[in-house]
């Protein structure tokens, strides 16, 4: 590891400094959140370059709130807590649900990377919602994109380029969110499908008929704690419906949902509340290797039952987001396409497998993220090379020096 | 007032560099016509000159320049094609769809080759399981939501143009609509685009999955304007339809006694799909030509449409109703059914057209503020109306502050044209002022490209160039829009036919 400084800015003129001298002394430029996704094993187009951690805890100020016109504007580095806990007696929130992992996660983090919850079937992901921000750029300077309105289509969309770009282009420093008020209530709903096969109808159902679900989440294996019954069928995975809305559109929908399908059991509202803060932490233990699929959503059953036995899967059922973990396993690398991997002996047959689900998952568009407890994040996707030379070079326009790391997708 | 800012004569990045105007060989159009036609068709390509006169201007018509030629390609693949010819020869591209633009975003500032999409209409997939469509960019916004009655399923954006607008057109200006507040505008609804870069090559961007892998270039190119390439397709999510719907028309003495609702309404937690307002001079012009029975001295009328479940839907229009008559609403109008709604909505609907009652032309503006300040810009709209004597009438997504002025004007009166540019300008900087923008919905077009300037710093644009760039370095896509190189072009560009000299 080259990392010979770790820097904590209270300012964003501090940080400007910061990132313009180390530009200037040819280092290279690590953004950091609360460090619970990235990996700081980021990787650089010149190899083994010496590089300084920019850590944005300390840019985490409340720079606007107007709850009346249901927008706000924050220091990127604010943790998702601090700004839900802001929001909350306003009656409003920013309608992303991500892990908050312990309170560290931040603003900027959630949005270099892209992250989401079991809401975003419904809601949509951060590009819905940011609407401005101020980005650092490598040579110190910071440029705003979008502004503090609700529609705007003045310029090119740069603050949802900036989403999902791993902190590659610059670092993401204020950020304007639309927001949406609260939900007066939020109930689930635990179904215990027999199979994937089951599931993936059930799902269709309540995608279609009459209720509009807020999640619809698969746990696999079903676990214990959850409910019993789902644990003990065994093959299928437990399905969690949730809705969230008005109290009398939930009531309703909770009731049409134990009327339609036998055997639903349906939460109260406190341990709706408690299952629901579960379920955003995410069901898939810490391990060894972690992914994280999209597909589309009628492909997900199909791409379960590509995946190698041991697995643990939390899914986003509508909105075709696989989350997964194997607790003992080195073949990551060789399903993700990586030369160098070798693989563990034992584990030849499961890394043939999830190698067919990374295939699988690119032939229906789809992508995946890899990450090891102690590697870089891998991104498998197929795309052609026209839009990897469009990437490219737009790296190359807006980060010419190579100050800021690589994105896992174009290594 | 505040003075326009002047856009730099060279890109901000120091690559300082004349391309301030194509000089069109007129021997490049004529040497790949041929070759065009052989692609096209006969039908596909249009030269004679009374046929290019229809393609000079869009729905902004203060100003005119023709295109030097038109193609009507029928694929991805024709488009393409079509593309490495014009490439070959370093043409301009100006890609069009109707022709709706309401900021001359498909005005043929230095003539090149007009890229027509409406001969791609077919939808070519629809899913509902994984709730999207794919569609080419020429099919007319409504055609999609035609095709999908009976399903369950619509494309929710719905900019008042839906009959004609293309979805290639909308999604290339992220276009809003009515009913954006709750849905979103059409970016929130492109899931990928495919689009033909500058030298033919085609790029897909994004796809079926949301949040797919990479650099977000489908989020770069909706909204572009066709500065980045030519969209030919576009993924885009269906949303199902709402089990129901309620739509309320409240009449009101004040315009602050509208405002006052608007913000209870969302004070109280309440989302409306709609909240749309239009003021006194509107409702006169709606009410002398269609004859609803509003009062001719009420001071604003707003639409408040909630759309849910039937579970909790009369518990919300009731609450909404108590708000309205605790700003003392003097008249209010429900609508349950289908037809009943159309009826509430055809004053708001049916407002430009009644305008026409007022003066020869009219000219719509498109600017946002914190919706907060609604009452605000109206009183800068009336201070602007008597300082350039004209007449300004407002219609408003007000839930997202999202303003249009029309300012009625006479073409043939040049004073009057002058009038309402800087009026028109005065305006959009004071949104600028109130923490706003110029344009929610319209665009930048050749229009207001001089604003941008005023809303952002020379280092913001240059990183916007630098965008372009890198999709377009030679600047023949649809050059001169959203960002200006050299002068601004709306001063030289010519009248409009009509418009005395």
């Amino acid at each position: 590891m080259n990392t010979i400084a770790r820097l904590e800015p209270t300012s964003l003129d501090d940080a400007a400094r910061m990132v313009r001298e180390s530009t200037a002394a040819g280092l290279g430029v690590l953004p950091v959140g609360g460090a619970t996704r990235m990996s700081p094993a980021a990787s650089w187009a010149s190899g083994g370059r010496e590089r300084i951690e920019l850590r944005t805890r300390g840019l985490d100020k409340l720079i606007d709130l107007s709850p009346g016109d249901l927008t706000v504007s924050v220091e990127a580095g604010m943790t998702i807590a601090a700004l839900e806990t802001l929001l909350a007696p306003h009656g409003i929130r920013v309608p992303l649900d991500p892990p908050l992992a312990d309170g560290r996660a931040t603003v900027g983090g959630m949005l270099a990377t892209n992250d989401s919850g079991p809401l975003q079937h419904s809601l949509g992901t951060a590009r819905d919602f940011v609407i401005g921000m101020s980005i650092l750029l490598a040579d110190g300077t910071v440029i705003k994109a979008g502004g503090n309105v609700v529609k705007n289509v003045a310029g090119y969309d740069l603050h949802r380029l900036m989403v999902g770009s791993y902190g590659s282009l610059g670092l993401i420093a204020q950020v304007n969110f639309k927001l949406m008020p609260r939900p007066e209530a939020i109930r689930l709903l635990l179904l215990a499908p027999q199979s994937f096969a089951q599931a993936d109808t059930w799902t269709e159902r309540l995608l279609s008929d009459r209720v509009r679900p807020a999640l619809i989440d698969w746990l696999h294996p079903a676990p214990a704690e959850w409910n019993a019954r789902a644990a003990a069928n065994g093959e299928g995975p437990l399905l969690v419906v949730g809705f969230e809305g008005l109290r009398e559109d939930v009531d309703g929908q909770v009731a049409w949902v134990e009327r339609e399908f036998r055997g639903a059991a349906a939460l109260d509202a406190e341990a709706s509340r408690a299952r629901y803060e579960l379920l955003r932490m995410r069901c898939i233990e810490a391990a060894q290797v972690r992914f994280r699929a999209s597909v589309p959503s009628s492909r997900v059953a199909m791409s379960l039952q590509l995946l190698p036995p041991g697995v643990r899967v939390h899914v986003h059922a509508g909105a075709g987001v696989i989350h997964g973990s194997l607790k003992e396993w080195n073949g990551t690398q060789a399903a993700a396409g990586d030369p160098r991997a070798t693989g563990a002996s034992g584990d030849r047959e499961a890394s043939a497998l999830l190698r067919e689900f990374a295939e699988y998952v690119q032939r229906c568009r789809g992508w995946m993220k890899v990450q090891h407890a102690d590697g870089c994040p891998m991104i498998v996707r197929s795309v052609s090379n026209a839009v990897g030379g469009l990437e490219r070079r737009l790296k190359q326009r807006l980060d010419p020096g190579g100050v800021f790391p690589n994105p896992p997708f174009l290594s | 007032m505040a003075g326009h800012a002047t856009v730099p004569d060279a890109v901000p990045d120091g690559t300082s560099r004349d391309r301030s105007s194509f000089r069109i060989d007129p021997r490049a159009i004529g040497a790949c016509l041929d070759e065009l036609r052989a692609l096209c068709g006969p039908d596909g390509v249009v030269t004679d000159r009374p046929s290019l006169l229809t393609y000079e201007n869009d729905a902004f018509t203060l100003v005119a320049a023709a295109p030097d030629a038109v193609i009507l390609p029928r694929s991805t693949h024709e488009a393409a094609t079509a593309l490495r010819v014009l490439a070959a020869h370093g043409l301009p591209i100006v890609p069009r769809g109707a022709g709706t633009s309401l900021a001359g975003g498909t005005v043929a500032v230095d003539g090149g080759v007009c890229v027509c999409t409406a001969r791609m209409r077919e939808i070519l997939e629809i899913n509902l399981r994984d709730r999207y469509a794919r569609v080419q960019a020429g099919l007319a916004n409504l055609k999609l939501s035609e095709a999908l009655a009976g399903t369950g399923y619509h494309f929710a954006p719905d900019p008042s143009s839906q009959m004609v607008s293309t979805i290639g057109g909308n999604v290339a200006t992220n276009a809003g609509g009515p009913h954006t507040l709750k849905l979103g505008v059409t970016t929130n609804h492109v899931l990928g685009v495919t689009m033909i870069l500058h030298d033919g090559e085609v790029v897909e961007l994004g796809g079926p999955c949301d949040d797919a892998a990479g650099f977000d270039l489908r989020s770069l190119a909706v909204g572009s304007e066709g500065t980045l390439g030519l969209i030919t397709e576009a993924t885009v999510r269906l949303a199902r339809l709402p089990e129901t719907v309620r739509t309320l028309l409240a009449v009101f003495d004040a315009v602050e006694n509208a405002a006052q609702t608007i913000s209870e309404v969302i004070g109280a937690g309440i989302l409306p799909a709609a909240l749309e307002m239009i003021d006194r001079l509107t409702l006169q012009c709606v009410e002398a030509a269609f004859h609803f029975g509003f009062p001719a001295d009420a001071g604003a009328v707003l639409i408040i449409e909630l759309d849910g479940l039937e579970f909790g839907i009369e518990r919300q229009s009731a609450a909404v109703r108590a708000i309205c008559e605790g700003h003392r609403c003097r008249e209010l109008r429900v609508a349950e059914t289908a037809e009943r709604r159309s009826e509430l909505w055809k004053c708001r609907k049916k407002a430009f057209g009644a305008y026409g009652r007022l003066g020869k032309s009219c000219c719509t503006q498109d600017g946002v503020v914190p919706r907060t300040r609604v009452p605000d810009i109206l009183r800068v709209i009336d201070e602007v109306g008597r300082k350039y004597g004209l007449m300004i009438a407002t219609m408003m997504h007000a839930g997202d502050g999202n303003i249009h002025p029309v300012l009625m004007y006479d073409p043939k009166d040049e004073r009057d044209v002058q009038n309402v540019l800087e009026g028109s300008s005065e305006i959009l900087s004071a949104c600028i002022r109130m923490g706003g923008t110029v344009t929610g919905e319209h665009g930048i077009g050749i229009e207001k490209t001089r604003h941008l300037a005023e809303m952002f710093s020379p280092a913001d644009l240059a990183a916007q160039h630098g965008v372009r760039e890198v999709f377009d370095p030679m600047h023949r896509c649809n050059p001169h829009k959203m960002l200006a190189l050299g002068a601004p072009c709306l001063e030289r560009l010519r009248p409009a036919r009509g418009i005395a000299p």
